[in-house]
């Protein structure tokens, strides 16, 4: 579950996380060809089954067709993602984060706000 | 050991002939055949290197047939003793065991059992005792008569026989096999070599293979862009392939390839590729895929392996190695086009400039094997023509069925058994046993005659053997037909006759041709006909046959005393019978049963039933008739009397024992329908 996945992949991901975390090979052709993306079969299926390699999907026949199931939910995503940027770009240091979100306008005071009384109420 | 060594070589042999045809056809057609028809007429060569398979005679196969021939006919002077053990007993079972043969058991399986180990047994008077033993042990009456009378016969004549030359006949065959068995240590050292030789370069191959995908998949990344991976499926569909082609950059290498043999990955190198090359490439590689070069590459590698000794499989494989680069350039031109050619040829260059590729044709099919094969493709390349003549392409299909004839004509050896069968076949027609000797084998017995005792035997089928090394000598019997006899001592061990040294003594020959005179007139009860009549041994006796009688009694003789016994009157021959009763001697009695008639034959059965004296009860049974036995038969079922019954059961048919079955069934004798049951 460690491993990184390619924009393509996380194009996918996206998907099937959108649909409740299953997804009919059908449906994520029928979702990419609505984002305007024209990915071709075999593309799509090589990109699925390296999903399924790294352990992100698994897949479950119903008659012919593949149904794939999200192991790795959004949420675990995103934790794992921003642990790894964390670690790679501010060694840890969440503060230095923070710092660069507020100067960088990416987080309002108001919002730091709010996150610091999100932080105490967890901590009580 | 040795067939499989002599399969190696003809296949070689013959794969060698197909690669010479094969690389003089090139010579002539490489600038104007098509390269595929020059990569995959290579099959035929390497086909020819692994199947033995070829039709009945093949140039090859008679060559290593000879060789073989040569090598029988050296060892055919040992197996030769065999064949005279299985007619030692033959002969005593047609006369005793005629029951038997009309309840349906083939004469041939019975001879087998007995005879096998007696003549090298090659004791006398303690084998009629042990055979009695036997009798006594209760065993079915059928085995035992074999080794009884069996052991007799042949007891009698190896007592003959030691008195003749057996050291000189021993001696020969003995350097014969000495030389045989040379060649077959030198056989199997050579086979150890080449098998060990064969394992190891198979071994390296594959441990080759398997370090280098470790080491590629250890440096590959998976190509993500999804645009490359669309061009992937572009060309994967543009060439019809159905499955999943995997695509991976790797730092490691500097060419594309192709990996796997069921799951197929190309491997780029780490270099950015524009557009077009990059469709070329894997065009190239794709193309590799659908042609299964990498199977086709191994199948050569196995040959290669196989006959590493032989230097023409190398050349093939190096032909082979070549013509699928220029088939695969020729499939990616015949895709885009000639106008793709100067680009195309541009990609290759740029890429052997990139640096050396890793060398392995085994482990991947790259884009280029390297510089020196460059200059050809590129060559070729500018030459592609998409168009064949007509005149062309009858040229190639002409040349095919060249190929394909000669892969059939140069041939491989096939293991002897077929020609071998045949050749028996032809010589048992040969003897010329006509079908109401076909239930007979072979049968051996000894004569009386003109104070002679002749041993002789007839209906030889296995003839390879005797009829070499016999002499013979065609004689006019009274009829005015002639027939041919055969002397002849076997010059191996164990066995000896001296026949041959009175093949030209006229008492002699004139004793043998009254007695076929007299056999052919007096068809023997329970014997074969006479034919291919064949002289073991000759003894001379005398003519007193009173005494002689009474010394074959003395000395236990079987084989004389029957062959004298027969030559008495009646009331002489019933005197001798009641002393051999009376005394017991079972294997003397066994001998002259055949010269007793039903009647008599009848008397002392029920003598000896009487009497409680089953061992010649049972050897009275082999000789009765059916409806005897089964008179028997009833006697002991309703004396409930078991062990008889299945002595009488043993000679049986299948259809009488089951009609027996059913009777024990409803009277409820269940020890009965056990016994039945077996």
């Amino acid at each position: 579950m460690a491993q990184q996945i390619s924009e393509s992949e996380l194009v996918l991901m996206k998907i099937i996380w959108k649909n409740g975390g299953t997804a009919l090979y059908a449906l994520i052709m029928e979702e990419l060809a609505k984002e305007k993306n024209e990915w071709k079969n075999n593309t799509v299926l090589t990109l699925l089954s390296r999903l399924v390699e790294k352990k992100f999907l698994k897949v479950k026949k119903i008659g012919r067709r593949n149904e794939y199931v999200a192991v790795v939910t959004e949420a675990q995503y995103q934790a794992m993602q921003t642990h790894s940027f964390l670690d790679r770009v501010y060694e840890g240091n969440v503060k230095n984060l923070v710092s660069t979100l507020l100067r960088q306008d990416i987080l309002s005071p108001d919002e730091l706000r709010e996150i610091e009384a999100f932080w105490r109420d967890g901590n009580e | 050991m040795s067939e499989f060594l002599k399969i190696i070589l003809s296949l070689s042999v013959s794969g060698t002939l197909l690669v010479l045809l094969i690389l003089g056809l090139d010579r002539f057609g490489r600038k104007r055949f098509s390269r595929r028809w020059q990569y995959y007429i290579w099959i035929a060569a390497v086909l020819r290197f692994l199947l033995p398979i070829a039709p009945e005679t093949t140039l090859v196969g008679s060559m290593f047939e000879t060789i073989d021939a040569t090598v029988r006919t050296h060892e055919s002077a040992e197996p030769a003793a065999g064949l005279i053990d299985p007619g030692g007993s033959a002969g005593s079972v047609s006369e005793s065991g005629s029951g038997q043969l009309d309840s349906g058991e083939p004469a041939g399986s019975v001879s087998d059992s007995g005879a096998g180990q007696l003549i090298s047994g090659g004791s006398t008077g303690s084998a009629s005792g042990s055979g009695a033993g036997q009798l006594d042990s209760g065993e079915p009456a059928g085995s035992v008569s074999d080794s009884g009378a069996g052991q007799l016969i042949s007891g009698g004549s190896a007592g003959n026989a030691a008195d003749g030359g057996e050291s000189r006949s021993d001696h020969s065959g003995q350097m014969q096999g000495d030389k045989i068995e040379m060649i077959e240590v030198i056989a199997r050292c050579l086979f150890c070599a080449w098998f060990a030789v064969a394992l190891v370069l198979f071994g390296r191959r594959i441990t080759v293979y398997h370090g280098f995908v470790r080491y590629i998949r250890a440096g590959n990344t998976e190509v993500s862009d999804a645009a490359i991976l669309d061009r992937l499926s572009d060309c994967a569909e543009r060439l019809h392939i159905r499955t999943r082609v995997e695509l991976s950059q790797n730092a490691l290498i500097t060419s594309p390839m192709l990996i796997g043999f069921f799951r197929p990955c190309i491997v780029l190198p780490d270099r950015e590729l524009e557009e077009r090359d990059l469709s070329y490439v894997l065009v190239h590689e794709l193309i590799h895929y659908k042609h299964k070069d990498m199977f086709y590459k191994w199948l050569v590698q196995i040959a290669v392996c196989l006959h590493w000794f032989n230097p023409f499989v190398y050349r093939m494989a190096k032909e082979i190695n070549r013509s699928c680069e220029l088939c695969c350039d020729e499939a990616v031109l015949s895709v885009f086009g000639d106008g793709a050619r100067r680009e195309y040829g541009d990609m290759l260059i740029a890429f052997v400039k990139a640096g050396s590729p890793y060398r392995h044709s085994l482990v991947s099919v790259t884009l280029t094997e390297g510089a020196e094969s460059l200059r050809e493709r590129l060559g070729a390349i500018m030459k592609y023509k998409k168009k064949r003549s007509k005149g062309i392409r009858a040229a190639m299909a002409v040349c095919t069925t060249v190929v394909c004839a000669c892969f059939m004509a140069a041939g491989a050896y096939a293991a002897p058994s077929a020609a071998h069968e045949e050749k028996e076949s032809v010589l048992q027609t040969a003897a010329g046993s006509d079908s109401s000797n076909s239930r007979y084998t072979y049968a051996h017995r000894g004569f009386y005659m003109d104070s002679y005792i002749i041993e002789m035997g007839w209906n030889l089928t296995d003839t390879m053997g005797i009829i070499e090394n016999a002499g013979s000598r065609e004689i006019t019997l009274a009829d005015r037909s002639r027939i041919v006899v055969y002397f002849g001592g076997m010059p191996f061990g164990g066995y000896t006759g001296n026949a041959a040294a009175y093949m030209d003594d006229a008492d002699v020959v004139s004793a043998v041709t009254k007695l076929i005179d007299f056999l052919k007139s007096n068809q023997l009860p329970n014997h074969p006909a006479i034919e291919v009549p064949w002289i073991s041994n000759v003894t001379y006796v005398g003519a007193d046959l009173p005494a002689l009688v009474d010394e074959y009694l003395e000395s236990g003789d079987a084989m004389g005393f029957a062959a004298v016994f027969a030559v008495l009157d009646a009331s002489q021959q019933e005197e001798y019978c009641q002393k051999l009763y009376d005394s017991d001697q079972i294997a003397l009695f066994a001998a002259i049963l055949p010269y007793l008639d039903r009647e008599q034959s009848m008397l002392y059965a029920e003598q000896a039933y009487q009497d409680r004296r089953m061992n010649f009860f049972s050897v009275l049974l082999q000789q009765m008739d059916p409806a005897d036995r089964n008179k028997y038969a009833e006697k002991f079922y309703e004396a409930n009397d078991v062990a008889q019954f299945s002595h009488i059961m043993f000679f049986m048919t299948q259809s009488q024992k089951q009609e027996w079955l059913m009777r024990a069934e409803s009277d409820q004798k269940s020890s009965f329908s056990a016994v039945l049951s077996w």
